[in-house]
């Protein structure tokens, strides 16, 4: 949990994987921040974590919460998704409570598009939300529960389509990262998914300066994001990219019985008129060169795992 | 109800003039689809803007306005037609993309009798054949079909003779072709890559553009270029005809050089001017050896190229949908 102050304005980032780094990184190069950061175990004591948030928020004369943290994946036991269900709604509680002290207080929840449209092809905007399982189930209740949560002076949701962004040894590596990663120490790379299968791959640093220039904007609006690029991408080319990037040929096996196998894809009319995703193949490039560069490769290759479970 | 998907992919660079009868026309597919009642569906046409030379882009953009389903891409310069084609099947998410040119050459009320064909035949690509003179140059007609006849038997791939830019390809591989395909690959050459199951529909196709006197956007130079990638992409075979040849002058002059020893020893009578057999023989020996030894190291190079090109060790299709359609008709 990171608490930053840009002047007046404090920002509560709960989440500090892929998207809440973009989102962290973001901010910073739009303002001057004083990040300070607190502990928030998944399995600790929430209240007392979160009683110590909220006292160390409130002289703020405005503010933002923004929720980015997950720690279930698409294949999520119901018992885990419970649980986190559990954590989240203790967050909504004590920001509503801070809502009520502080004039402007905007919630910003980083939701998914994938669990949301699980299954559907060529979603727009016309297109109703429908979980097929937990993690899907998840991702609409916290709308709903924010939905239903009236304190605050915006809601803005991110439906968020399959993420991707750069390596990082502490944060779970998603398709990109795994192949890359993989494509290093010459190992077999398991995915979850058919060859064909079609995911709308959006760069998390995109993600990151969207988010950041809402939080950063004075809204008292209710808004709902799609955030994908409206360009579907099999599995195959992301394999064809990560080769030619890598400059050599991966090891990769398909689970074609995978009951995620099946195709999620946006259309571009579903997208926000402000958002422009940038090309996967030169972000794919990117990664890799920084990653290289930065000696990350080597750090990341003892800690990811080599099965990975396309969302 | 499960429906199969249909994506139509338009690379654009001087079409001002046809576009809206274009757009037109593929809106009247996707009525009669829609009014058919069978389980298929046109949800997208992309148009690849080029670097188009006239007004098609603002065009393009205009008539996206009004309709949803439409999508353009405007591509930073001119790339050539395969690499926009690639680029536009790129953006697809339907089970068939149809790839069509920009001037109604390949009229789009085509395509319900060509994924008629695919599925009848249960191919993987389905390329719109003229049955007529497409161009009303006889040189131009000639060229064409002359040059794929070539190129197809060099390459030692029949389906060369039927490739078209009017084609219906089953989408996950078109895009799997465009995710390898280079700027210097044969977009359809790729595509052989994944499937052998190519069929081809005799369609009445016109070359309108040309049939009005207007130039074809493809110069001579222009259609060479197109052969050589053709041949590039297209394999080894002419390679191994190489490598043969060597084969065949080495063997010929280890016989000349037997025959011209048999002779030296019991028949020298018969040798009237001495010198010119035994450089024969050398000439052929060495002559043939470095051919043979170039053939192997060009297959061997070649192997290469064509492993960086993305040549696919292997790839899975899924045909399971085309049942929907079959049941439908």
């Amino acid at each position: 949990m990171i608490v930053a102050d840009a002047g007046e304005h404090r920002i509560l980032l709960f989440g500090a994987g892929l998207i809440g780094n973009s989102i962290l990184e973001a901010l910073s190069l739009r303002t001057p921040l004083a990040p300070q950061f607190y502990p928030f175990s998944w399995n600790g004591d929430h209240a007392i974590q979160l009683a110590r948030i909220e006292h160390a928020a409130t002289s703020a004369s405005r503010m933002s919460i923004i929720w980015s943290a997950g720690r279930v994946g698409f294949n999520a036991t119901t018992d885990e998704v419970a649980q986190e269900l559990g954590v989240y709604r203790d967050v909504l509680r004590m920001s509503a409570r801070l809502a009520s002290r502080i004039d402007g207080v905007a919630f910003h929840l980083i939701s998914s598009a994938g669990g949301l449209f699980e299954g559907q092809r060529h979603v727009t905007s016309d297109a109703i939300p429908r979980p097929r399982r937990a993690y899907g189930h998840l991702k609409l209740q916290q709308e709903i529960e924010l939905a239903e949560t009236n304190a605050f002076a915006a809601r803005r949701v991110y439906r968020v389509s399959s993420a991707y962004g750069p390596l990082r040894p502490n944060i779970r590596a998603g398709l990109v990262a795994t192949l890359l990663l993989n494509a290093a120490r010459r190992e077999v790379t398991h995915i979850t998914g058919r060859m064909e299968t079609l995911r709308d791959f959006v760069f998390s640093g995109d993600i990151g300066a969207y988010v950041a220039d809402a939080v950063l904007a004075r809204t008292s609006r209710d808004v709902t994001d799609v955030l994908a690029s409206g360009r579907p991408c099999s599995l195959r080319e992301v394999q064809a990219i990560v080769e030619r990037v890598v400059g050599r040929r991966l090891h990769v096996t398909f689970a074609r019985d995978a009951d995620n196998a099946e195709d999620i894809t946006f259309d571009g009319s579903v997208l926000p008129r402000r958002w422009d995703a940038s090309d996967l193949r030169w972000n794919v490039s990117r990664i890799y060169r920084e990653a290289v560069s930065a000696g990350v490769i080597a750090r990341c290759a003892t800690a990811q795992p080599s099965r990975i479970l396309i969302e | 109800m499960s429906k199969v998907f249909l994506s139509t992919v338009t690379p654009v660079y001087s079409g001002a003039e046809y576009l809206h009868a274009l757009v037109d026309a593929i809106e009247r597919v996707s009525e009669e689809l829609q009014a058919s009642g069978k389980p298929v569906e046109l949800i997208e046409a992309i148009f690849v803007d080029d670097g188009a030379i006239d007004d098609s882009p603002r065009i393009l953009d205009e008539l996206q306005r009004t309709r949803p389903w439409m999508r353009v891409l405007h591509l930073s310069r001119n790339f050539g037609q395969h690499t926009a084609t690639a680029a536009g099947i790129l953006h697809t998410s339907g089970d068939w993309v149809i790839t069509l040119d920009e001037d109604l050459q390949h009229e789009p009320k085509h395509i319900a009798a060509m994924l008629r064909r695919a599925i009848d035949t249960e191919s993987d690509i389905v390329y719109g054949a003229s049955n007529q003179r497409v161009h009303r140059s006889w040189f131009r007609n000639f060229t064409s079909t002359a040059t794929k006849a070539i190129v197809g038997w060099l390459a030692g791939e029949t389906a060369i003779r039927r490739f078209t830019s009017f084609r219906l390809v089953r989408g996950s591989i078109a895009r799997a072709a465009s995710s390898v395909a280079t700027h210097d690959t044969y977009l359809d050459v790729v595509l052989t890559w994944f499937t052998k199951r190519i069929e081809s529909l005799p369609l009445p196709l016109v070359d309108i553009r040309s049939n009005n006197g207007e130039r074809s956007g493809y110069s001579l130079p222009r259609l060479m270029q197109h052969a050589r990638r053709m041949f590039i992409a297209a394999g080894i075979r002419p390679l191994r005809l190489a490598a043969m040849i060597g084969v065949l002058t080495l063997s010929f002059s280890v016989v000349l050089a037997t025959v011209i020893v048999f002779l030296h020893y019991w028949r020298p009578e018969v040798i009237l001017l001495r010198g010119w057999a035994s450089l024969v023989v050398a000439i052929a020996f060495f002559g043939g050896l470095t051919s043979f030894l170039l053939g192997v190291a060009l297959e061997y190079l070649s192997t290469v190229v064509l492993h960086i090109l993305g040549k696919p060790t292997f790839f899975v299709v899924d045909r399971s949908k085309d049942a929907l359609l079959r049941g439908a008709q």
